[in-house]
């Protein structure tokens, strides 16, 4: 009896124990690319996408909240944690866009260097 | 005196088998598997400190060392009360009986010092795996406790800047949430905020958790890297015991060897009083019809 508790308990702390894989950064991810995806759909007319953007915009800003939060991701060092930790204003555009009162759209195109003059300027050819 | 012609054969066979104590025992062969494999290091270095000593041992006691550790135990039992038992018998004995039981107590004690041979080589495999377990794990722990790389330094730099950065713009936020009119949360982030709350709980509760406390050195809480050291100080410290203990089986076996030694002198001493020269016996019979 006492030897299958014991065996029992060692099974359990060895399943159990294991490290916890963080999601809430590729839940975030979605999240911001489901944003992105709304305010460039050109399906939708202006006062339908303002809807859903405002939508996705709470939703986006109560995850990022969360995830700032989220043990596991102060503990994530792969490359997506380094990727995201290293543009603030790219990976918690929600934050980052009501912060300095701009439009999320503008903040990403911005973070990609994507401007009306340069799209203007751009050539397609070969790289 | 029946046993006399065996008694050179059987003092022979005592210090030959004495002999081979000056090397111990390891090859002596058994039908149980008298090993122990520990289990993964990765699995253990996942348990909470204080568990992980009394994981590694249970692991030990279900291994089949443990079990030859157990049995050579009774051996050394048994045979100490029949050692103890021919001694009595020696003490109480007279003429060839006596040298019969002493011959036997010396072959016994000859199985004791055979036996707690075998039992110390045993020891020494179960500690020696001990030390390698605990090195192994200290050598893990110290690797995935390092702080690491210059990419990880540079993360967390950004880490800790990103929080400062979304706790300073906290309260601004909010209110140009409550300004564009949306001040309910999601849906979503009204789930998962109760999911983290159920998990920061069960988190605090696994924290207080008795089993899942700390292991402490002198009052104060050891991490796992300073347990482990204690736990590797603590197996050499055993190590150290067991070769003093190794040395007292060696200086038992000498003694058996020198008691057998003193048993054959002493009998063929006596043997030859009894029987004597012929031309000895004879003058000191002829020296009375001189006297009288």
């Amino acid at each position: 009896m006492t030897r299958s508790v014991l065996i029992l308990t060692a099974v359990l702390l060895a399943t159990v124990a294991g490290p916890i894989q963080a999601a809430s950064l590729e839940n975030l991810e979605r999240e911001r690319a489901l944003l992105i995806s709304t305010l460039l759909d050109p399906a939708l007319d202006a006062e339908e996408r303002a809807t859903r953007v405002e939508t996705a915009r709470r939703r986006l800003v109560d995850l990022e909240a969360l995830t700032l939060r989220d043990p596991t991701v102060r503990e994530d060092r792969r490359p997506i944690a380094r990727r995201a930790f290293a543009d603030y204003d790219l990976t918690f555009l929600g934050h980052a866009s009501l912060e300095r009162g701009i439009a999320p759209i503008d903040l990403w195109m911005e973070r990609l260097g994507l401007s009306s003059a340069r799209i203007l300027a751009a050539r397609v050819g070969r790289r | 005196m029946r046993s006399r012609p065996f008694i050179p054969i059987l003092i022979l066979g005592v210090m030959l088998g004495l002999g081979g104590l000056a090397s111990p025992v390891a090859g002596q062969s058994s039908d149980t598997d008298s090993t122990w494999r520990p289990t993964a290091t990765e699995r253990l270095v996942r348990l909470p400190a204080g568990y992980l000593e009394r994981a590694i041992e249970q692991d030990y006691q279900a291994s089949g060392l443990a079990r030859a550790i157990e049995d050579t135990g009774a051996q050394l039992r048994a045979r100490a009360v029949g050692l103890s038992d021919l001694q009595a018998l020696a003490r109480t004995s007279v003429g060839a009986a006596r040298d019969e039981v002493r011959h036997r107590a010396l072959i016994e004690k000859r199985a004791y010092v055979d036996t707690m041979g075998r039992q110390l080589d045993l020891e020494r495999e179960r500690i020696e795996t001990r030390v390698a377990v605990f090195e192994r794990l200290l050598d893990e722990v110290e690797r995935s406790d390092a702080p690491v790389t210059e990419q990880d330094q540079v993360l967390e730099a950004n880490r800790a800047a990103a929080l400062e950065r979304f706790e300073g713009s906290r309260a601004r936020i909010d209110m140009a949430l409550l300004e564009g009119g949306a001040a309910e949360r999601s849906t979503y982030a009204t789930e998962y905020g109760k999911h983290a709350d159920a998990l920061r709980a069960l988190s605090e509760a696994i924290d207080r958790h008795p089993m899942n406390a700390a292991p402490e050195l002198d009052g104060k809480p050891l991490d796992r890297t300073a347990h482990l050291r204690q736990l590797l100080i603590a197996a050499e410290t055993e190590r150290a015991l067991l070769e003093q203990r190794q040395l007292v089986v060696s200086y038992m076996a000498r003694l058996v060897a020198l008691d057998a030694m003193a048993l054959a002198d002493e009998m063929a001493r006596r043997e030859a009083a009894q029987t004597g020269r012929p031309e000895d016996r004879d003058l000191t019979l002829a020296v009375d019809a001189f006297v009288n």
